[in-house]
């Protein structure tokens, strides 16, 4: 290790660290603007949580917030269900490589093309816009995440633990819920996981989908951002990235954790 | 009783042919083996029996009942997978309780069965523990614990064993008969490693391409390979193919082989274990010959109770040096007079041990076992021969008893090999007595007899060997020498007094030879025509040592182990009829050694033979002292090689 770092080649460290900087000054920025008790974000006027109480005290962003995690909680429990569902359905039953592929798809799709689609479709059956179809909207692509992860998952498994538990005078249905399931759970939360932070900052399915008296936080701040980058929004983003960051080490734990159990 | 009668069992995986109408019984309460290479179908027959894989043709029974209607979950089967299939979420006491729970016991009645079960596999401790927290050798324990809590009709066990590193995998293997014996449920086990198979099952179904080659037990298995495909796959084997003809089998390019009795005309395989193969050195040098041939033959003859006599010794004297020195010389008189009984009968258990050495041994030792009895008669009459009957009779086959039968006789022998070995045995008491002198002394007549011989018998055998006994003999003194080394060195002296005895008596010998040649006929049955033959070159032998000593017919019999069943009989019969049924006068058989190697207590040959695909292979119990490049004949009798259909 300490051996590979002194050789490496001096000049390749520049374009590394540039590229950091790169990735994470402008969300430094933000962070750091946010605690700025100056609106303009051009000069630094001294700590200050002013922005942060605003935000919270803004109407609009609260009722926002609260349809986002309404959306982000029930598309992730249906994509996790049906995505697990149709993870071990494709592993077991299914030998049509095409059917492997279309099932994520979503994931892979431009945003775009998604969002028009469903919106064609919610049209052609006369289904009305709101908090729902953003929730089935986010789930169908959150189900492709979820569907991916616990495949990569069962392909791993090993399936004599089910022909075990047949073989110890367990029925299928036990044997799914018994075996299966527990011996699948990390890569369920991870899916679990992924499909909320993905469902949380979406915005363009949600644009789409979404009814206008009804709109998820990324469309509300996209609506004040219109009228420039206010200090309130920059506390927003601060906060939305410490939840990220905190769901994120919180699977990693957890992932870690259950692994450790097989 | 029949458990599981499999019927015309055939299962193919697209172009596949995994089982190709398998019909099998396996018997209830029997430990059976399904054997064969990778691929053999053996697995899918496993997963048909568990229900984990249907058959597209035949029927499955138990106890008369269709299997293959029976929900996997409901038979009554277990099946320990190769990979365990340990459920990792749960401890161990969960998973062996899984089973329980799905049948709906009393909680009350699980925990107990549980408990008991963990006790037979001794993992009582383990019981909280999750399954990554443990070792190899106790996952296997739980899976099988898991599986015999359930008290199934039938256990099934896929490659049981293959996950384990070796010295487990044999602590283990014990393990799995000891609980198959407490249990008492059926036990079918599939594994591709033969010593696992052999070693575990009662009855062994080797399989291959689909098929079931032969259901036997390991030793029939062995023995009596019915088909080529076992015959190359269990164990090792020399194969040849050729014509049954009236005196054997007739091999193109080589000639005609000693076989059994087969069907004239057939083409057949003739199957020939390494262990059987007797190896005869082509024309050595006279005197070398003679030396190894009786060195070796001593070697094998006395090794063991040279040992035994070295303890006693030791507990009798405290002199150390002394010790030694005495310690050689009294194996030796032991060695000797042991001979000298035993040959009066006509085996010791060392040949037993060592059939090789028989032959080899018999033409000296029997001249010399002549001579004693002779001479038994003549002084010690009533002693000796009761000596003589009494190893004889407990001396079935194993050397420790020997060893012990040879203790009894140790102080009589003395005065036996007093008697007869004169200027030896004689010089030996002598020396215990005189202190300081006799390390060396002693030294010296071990190591002397050699000289001693030159001089006086025309067997001067071990003129070489002397000088190497000396280093040898110096080194055990000082300690560096084990006892194995020790026993060599003792055989090799014992050679010596054989020779020399052997010279001496030639004359009554021979007149002996008839009368003892007929009460082993007597003796044997079987073999009583041999035995005759036998007497005969004996006596066309024995003036052979006199003159040479070294005929070219003293062969040196390189190979031949025990036999699994035959022991006695080759011990007893062995001997002599191998000693006249002297490979080279039957086999056409020439080779080259091309290498020897020592493991698992065997040489083991590898041999290159004109007109023979591939090598001949030959092992012998010991060392093999034979080097590489050594021309030799190679031969067998007939009855121990297998013929084999083709």
């Amino acid at each position: 290790m300490r051996r590979n770092r002194k050789q490496g080649n001096g000049w390749l460290r520049l374009p590394f660290w540039l590229t950091y900087v790169f990735l994470y000054v402008p969300i430094g920025v933000v962070v750091l603007m946010s605690f700025n008790r100056n609106k303009s974000p051009y000069a630094w006027g001294g700590f200050s949580l002013r922005w942060y109480g605003q935000l919270f005290g803004n109407e609009k962003i609260r009722e926002g917030l609260i349809n986002t995690l309404i959306v982000a909680f029930g598309a992730t429990v249906l994509s996790t269900v049906l995505g697990t569902l149709l993870a071990v359905g494709l592993a077991r039953y299914n030998k049509s490589r095409l059917l492997d592929a279309l099932s994520t798809m979503p994931a892979i799709l431009p945003d775009l093309v998604l969002a028009i689609g469903l919106l064609i479709f919610y049209a052609a059956v006369k289904m009305t816009l709101g908090l729902h179809s953003v929730l089935i909207a986010h789930t169908v692509f959150g189900m492709a995440f979820v569907t991916a992860v616990v495949r990569a998952r069962l392909n791993h498994a090993d399936t004599s633990m089910e022909e075990a538990s047949r073989d110890l005078g367990a029925t299928p249905v036990t044997t799914f819920m018994r075996i299966t399931l527990p011996t699948l759970a990390p890569g369920i939360l991870a899916g679990a996981l992924l499909a909320f932070t993905l469902s949380i900052d979406e915005f363009v399915i949600a644009f789409f989908t979404a009814a206008p008296t009804q709109p998820t936080l990324p469309i509300v701040i996209y609506s004040m951002v219109r009228f420039g980058v206010t200090p309130e929004i920059n506390a927003l983003a601060t906060l939305l990235l410490a939840v990220s960051f905190t769901v994120v080490i919180a699977a990693q734990r957890m992932t870690k954790l259950t692994e450790a159990l097989s | 009783m029949t458990l599981i009668s499999i019927d015309g069992v055939s299962r193919r995986f697209g172009d596949v042919t995994a089982l190709d109408s398998v019909s099998l019984e396996i018997r209830q309460g029997e430990f059976f083996a399904l054997l064969g290479p990778s691929g053999c179908g053996k697995t899918t027959l496993l997963r048909i029996l568990a229900g984990f894989e249907q058959p597209d043709d035949g029927a499955v029974s138990l106890d008369g009942e269709d299997l293959l209607k029976i929900a996997p979950h409901r038979r009554p089967i277990n099946l320990m997978f190769q990979s365990y299939a340990l459920f990792p979420h749960m401890t161990v006491e969960r998973n062996i309780a899984y089973g329980l729970e799905r049948e709906k016991l009393p909680k009350k009645e699980i925990r107990e069965r549980v408990a008991e079960v963990l006790e037979t596999v001794g993992l009582s401790t383990q019981a909280r523990r999750k399954p990554h927290q443990l070792s190899g050798g106790q996952r296997q324990r739980v899976a099988l614990a898991r599986a015999i809590v359930k008290r199934p009709r039938l256990l099934l066990l896929d490659e049981p064993l293959s996950a384990l590193d070796k010295k487990v995998r044999a602590e283990m293997q014990l393990e799995l008969k000891r609980l198959q014996h407490e249990v008492g449920i059926t036990f079918v086990v599939v594994t591709h490693d033969q010593e696992e198979a052999m070693s575990l099952a009662d009855r062994i179904a080797v399989m291959q391409g689909g098929k079931v080659e032969q259901v036997d037990a390991p030793i029939e298995l062995y023995d009596r390979p019915r088909t080529p495909f076992v015959a190359g796959f269990i164990g090792a084997n020399n194969i040849f193919s050729g014509k049954v003809t009236e005196g054997g089998v007739h091999v193109d390019g080589i000639g005609l082989l000693p076989a059994p009795k087969g069907v004239d005309g057939d083409t057949a395989l003739l199957a020939v274990r390494p262990e059987k193969v007797r190896l005869t050195q082509i024309a050595p040098k006279a005197e070398e010959a003679v030396e190894a041939v009786e060195a070796k033959a001593d070697a094998e003859a006395t090794s063991e109770s040279a040992d035994e006599s070295k303890d006693e010794a030791t507990a009798d004297n405290t002199d150390e040096a002394k010790d030694e020195a005495k310690d050689e010389s009294e194996a030796k008189d032991e060695a000797t007079s042991e001979e000298a009984a035993d040959a009066a009968e006509a085996k010791t258990d060392a040949e037993a041990t060592s059939e090789s050495a028989a032959e080899t041994k018999d033409e000296a030792t029997s001249e010399e076992a002549a001579e004693s009895t002779a001479e038994a008669e003549v002084k010690e009459g009533p002693v000796k021969t009761d000596e003589g009957a009494e190893p004889k009779a407990p001396e079935p086959v194993v050397p420790a008893d020997e060893a012990e039968s040879a203790e009894p006789s140790d102080e009589v022998q003395a005065d036996e090999s007093k008697g007869e070995a004169d200027a030896e045995a004689d010089s030996e008491p002598v020396a215990a007595d005189s202190d300081e002198a006799e390390p060396q002394g002693d030294a010296v007549s071990e190591a002397e007899p050699k000289p001693e011989t030159e001089g006086e018998a025309p067997a001067e055998a071990e003129a070489d060997g002397g000088t190497d006994l000396r280093v040898v003999v110096k080194d055990a003194m000082s300690g560096e020498l084990d006892a194995e080394a020790m026993a060599e060195v003792v055989s090799k002296a014992v050679a010596g007094v054989v020779a020399k005895v052997v010279a001496e008596v030639v004359a009554e010998v021979i007149a002996d030879n008839d009368a003892k040649a007929r009460a082993k006929t007597e003796e044997k049955d079987e073999t009583a025509p041999e035995a005759e033959v036998a007497a005969e070159t004996e006596t066309t032998r024995e003036p052979a040592p006199e003159t040479s000593d070294a005929p070219e017919t003293a062969p040196e019999t390189v190979a031949e182990a025990v036999p699994v069943q035959k022991q006695e009989v080759v011990a007893e019969s062995g001997d002599e009829d191998k000693a006249d049924a002297e490979p080279e006068a039957e086999s056409p058989l020439r080779g080259t050694v091309v290498d020897v190697s020592f493991y698992g207590g065997t040489s083991h040959i590898v041999l290159r033979v004109e007109g023979h695909e591939g090598h001949v292979l030959a092992a012998t119990q010991g060392s093999a002292r034979v080097e590489p490049g050594t021309e030799v004949a190679i031969g067998w009798d007939a009855a121990d090689a297998v013929l084999i259909p083709a």
